[in-house]
């Protein structure tokens, strides 16, 4: 079985942990084996939060080798260009919910803002294929992760996942009003 | 039901690193746990804390890691499987009880988890526990899965009773934090009620005792080094000349390594799982088969000096390498990547050039350090404090928890930490050696881990020094865990327990200046704050505000977001001096975020054009 290497990127606070963890069960559903890793403690406070997915391993390191993620997903616009700086493989896919959350730096005033365009132009030169989302319509921040997937399912970004799968992995881990908010939103 | 009290056993399920140590424990019959929490060990507390509750296990928060070794020390020595679990730093707190308690000994299966965190994730130094082993004298196990993890942690708890001497199980964090599939095995009834037999002349250390429990203590040592001798967990796999010896994660890597290399022919892996004391024979076998040895271990060079040595008495000369400036460092995580340019570049095979990755034309990209919350109560008592003190010479010493973050600009309310508690007594210090007027920052988890005993210290030495403790309710950084402060009762968590009022504590051991202050009150808390300053002696303010996370947890945050009117006129203290991360840069206008923010007023009551309104206001 071929290995199949997903980068997850986001600030603490975004929901990048149940993202990754969602992708984790569904790819277990799926029958494929998966090993994962995620950050926790203090990086959580609004510093950069990692998930490592590596499916096709079934006892591996989860850790992936420098720059051969098949697919990095982030949540932010600025996380989108670091992941794609420090993970992404020439030919892979980066997918990314197109919100800003600024940095202190940019907020002050001493870094500049990257743009959607910095980023399409860093991914055309790295021959990294960009999927933008955004959700007009997607009044909860809270559900960019989940927005994020539907998109991930759609254009079928993760080989041998099926929409059972997902809603499988779903159910697993959230419940009640949460649950039913993200599936309606993942089917709509 | 709690999913580690699934009794299904031969089940494959995923878990994270430490639910799968946590449910190793279950299966072999943890009857007694305690712990501190502390990255990356936290969860394996949180999930015995929660199996607790559907159980007969007992489990406890305690105070800091020494009351928890100790706790654990007597229930283990009434015959319970305990485990006792800890970050690495941890383990120097309870470092006093562990050198005893090995000589000691225990009668039900001891197991102490020190997580060790290579490359500081959360955490202040990155010392190798392995040492631990060495110096106490006791047996190590160090998993190099998640599903070795739960087989190591139940191996653990026989091998301690066999020996009769706690076990140290060392993960580290990409063990902690990785997730894998584990097999579920049986779910015992465990022992839950112990009986202490009396034994004086074997359990009470008076220098008499300890000379023939030292003597155990190595005959014990004898016997666990013919386990590990035998132990599976010292396996060898291939047969060719290149030597490769390797340990906990760094194992993985090096499989994938010689995978990607294609050398499995020419290769031989020692894996080291039982790695105190070192399988001697087998090692030397080992080596006796190889041309050369490349050791890859993570941290310090303690299997490489150990096989040196053992090579050494064989009367060997290959050559052994590992730690060197072309080679491995003791720095940090290694990387999968690395292991195999490594070890590729030492037995002189080529490595596929990795992927090329064009650097050139791309912005630079804004660091994004972690910062308090949109609302942290944090901020607000420092920018008080940094009001009150502007007009003196400072030195603020800090503490270990999220209030560390103080130390970032725009706040910079950090100038000294060494570890849990320095706060308080490096006060003590400063307040001597200087003439500078001292600070300091304690949370309330860390007051109790550590600080009660340092303040005692400033009011018995009479310093002059002032100690803000940060009172959010909860162990805030490590999960949210509660500490003695916290009443548990109206946190949903029983009634089994009795709060300790901070402030009874410093009063009672004898402070004169204590003042309560909410710290969303900014005024008032800055006039607090400068009588304290004023206080000639030992003064203590103490910070009550829940901490916003756990109150959003707990569905106890009414939000009440706000918004910058048109009175704005970009001042920006709100960004440039409080660093709210709920502001943000509209073109040239600070905005607020009304997802994130929750409403304390800070900002508006700073705002010198008082442009910061309730979001649903007409002005």
């Amino acid at each position: 079985m071929t290995t199949f290497n997903i980068y997850l990127i986001g600030v603490g606070g975004q929901g990048i942990g149940l993202l990754s963890e969602i992708i984790l069960r569904a790819a277990d559903h799926s029958g494929q084996s998966a090993v994962a890793v995620d950050t926790h403690g203090l990086a959580q406070r609004g510093g950069v939060v990692v998930s490592q997915i590596r499916l096709g391993i079934a006892a591996g390191t989860p850790l992936i080798p420098g720059h051969q993620a098949d697919l990095v997903v982030s949540l932010e616009r600025h996380e989108a260009m670091r992941g794609l700086d420090s993970a992404a493989r020439p030919g892979g896919t980066l997918i990314y919910y197109d919100t800003v959350w600024q940095p202190l730096g940019v907020r002050t005033g001493e870094a500049a803002e990257i743009s959607a365009e910095d980023l399409a132009a860093a991914c055309q030169e790295r021959q990294v294929r960009l999927v933008s989302v955004h959700d007009p319509d997607l009044t909860d921040a809270r559900q960019q992760n989940m927005r994020v997937l539907k998109t991930i399912h759609q254009e079928g970004l993760v080989p041998g996942i099926s929409q059972a799968d997902y809603l499988q992995a779903m159910d697993d881990l959230m419940t009640g009003g949460m649950l039913a908010s993200n599936r309606k939103l993942f089917l709509d | 039901m709690h999913k580690l009290l699934n009794d299904a056993p031969g089940e494959e399920i995923f878990l994270l690193g430490n639910d799968a140590i946590a449910r190793g424990a279950i299966e072999a019959g943890v009857a007694f746990a305690s712990t501190y929490p502390g990255t990356p060990s936290s969860e394996i507390s949180l999930a015995l804390y929660q199996v607790s509750q559907e159980s007969d296990l007992y489990f406890e928060y305690s105070t800091n890691e020494k009351v928890a070794l100790e706790v654990a020390s007597a229930a283990a020595n009434c015959g319970l499987r305990t485990m006792c679990m800890m970050k690495h730093v941890g383990l120097n707190v309870a470092a006093d009880p562990l050198m005893t308690l090995a000589y000691v000994g225990v009668t039900g299966g001891l197991v102490i988890l020190t997580a060790d965190d290579p490359a500081m994730f959360s955490s202040q130094n990155e010392q190798d526990n392995r040492y631990y082993a060495k110096l106490a004298g006791l047996p190590m196990l160090e998993p190099s899965s998640v599903a070795e993890a739960k087989e190591m942690t139940a191996h653990a708890f026989e091998l301690s009773e066999k020996l009769k001497t706690p076990v140290l199980l060392r993960t580290t964090t990409r063990i902690n934090h990785s997730s894998g599939v584990v097999t579920l095995g049986k779910l015992p009834r465990p022992k839950t009620k112990g009986a202490f037999k009396k034994d004086p002349f074997n359990l009470v250390t008076v220098p008499a005792v300890s000379r023939r429990l030292h003597v155990s203590l190595l005959e014990k040592l004898e016997r666990a080094l013919i386990l590990s001798e035998e132990s599976d967990y010292n396996r060898i796999e291939g047969n060719g000349p290149w030597g490769v010896v390797c340990n906990g994660v760094g194992y993985s890597y090096v499989a994938d390594a010689i995978q990607d290399l294609n050398i499995s022919d020419q290769t031989s892996v020692l894996r080291v799982g039982f790695s105190h004391p070192l399988p001697e024979k087998r090692i030397k076998a080992f080596l006796k088969g190889c041309e050369k040895v490349l050791v890859v271990e993570e941290g310090e060079p303690v299997l490489e000096e150990g096989i040196k040595a053992l090579a050494q008495e064989a009367g060997l000369t290959l050559t052994i390498r590992g730690k060197a400036p072309d080679l491995f460092s003791r720095l940090y995580e290694y990387d999968p990547a690395e292991v195999r340019q490594h070890l590729g570049t030492y037995f002189g095979v080529a490595v596929p050039a990795p992927a090329k990755v064009d650097l050139s034309g791309v912005p630079e990209i804004p660091q994004r350090p972690p910062n308090l919350c949109a609302g942290c109560s944090h901020r607000a008592t420092f920018y008080a404090v940094k009001q009150a003190a502007k007009a003196v010479e400072t030195i603020y010493p800090t503490d270990i928890g999220c209030y560390t973050l103080g130390l970032l600009p725009p706040l910079s309310m950090a100038d000294f930490l060494i570890c849990m508690g320095s706060s308080v007594s490096s006060s003590c210090g400063f307040a001597q050696a200087t003439d500078s007027k001292v600070i300091s920052f304690i949370g309330d988890s860390t007051f109790f881990h550590s600080g009660i005993t340092g303040l005692v210290n400033a009011v018995f030495n009479n310093h002059n020094l002032t100690l803000v403790i940060l009172d959010n309710g909860t162990t805030a950084m490590t999960g949210h865990q509660p500490n003695p402060g916290v009443e548990m009762a109206a946190h949903g968590r029983g009634t089994a327990h009795r709060r300790v009022s901070i402030e009874s504590v410093v009063r009672g051991v004898g402070v004169e200046h204590v003042t309560v202050i909410k710290p969303y009150k900014v005024k008032k808390s800055i006039a607090a704050i400068q009588a304290a300053l004023d206080f000639e002696g030992v003064s203590v303010i103490i910070s009550e505000e829940t901490c916003t996370l756990y109150a959003r947890g707990l569905k106890q945050l009414k939000k009440k977001a706000f918004r910058v009117s048109d009175r704005c006129v970009n001042h920006r203290d709100c960004i440039n001096e409080i660093a709210c991360p709920a502001f943000y840069l509209h073109g040239e206008r600070p905005q607020i975020n009304a997802n994130a923010c929750v409403g304390c007023a800070l900002c508006a009551q700073i705002c010198p054009e008082n442009a910061i309104l309730p979001l649903k206001s007409s002005a």
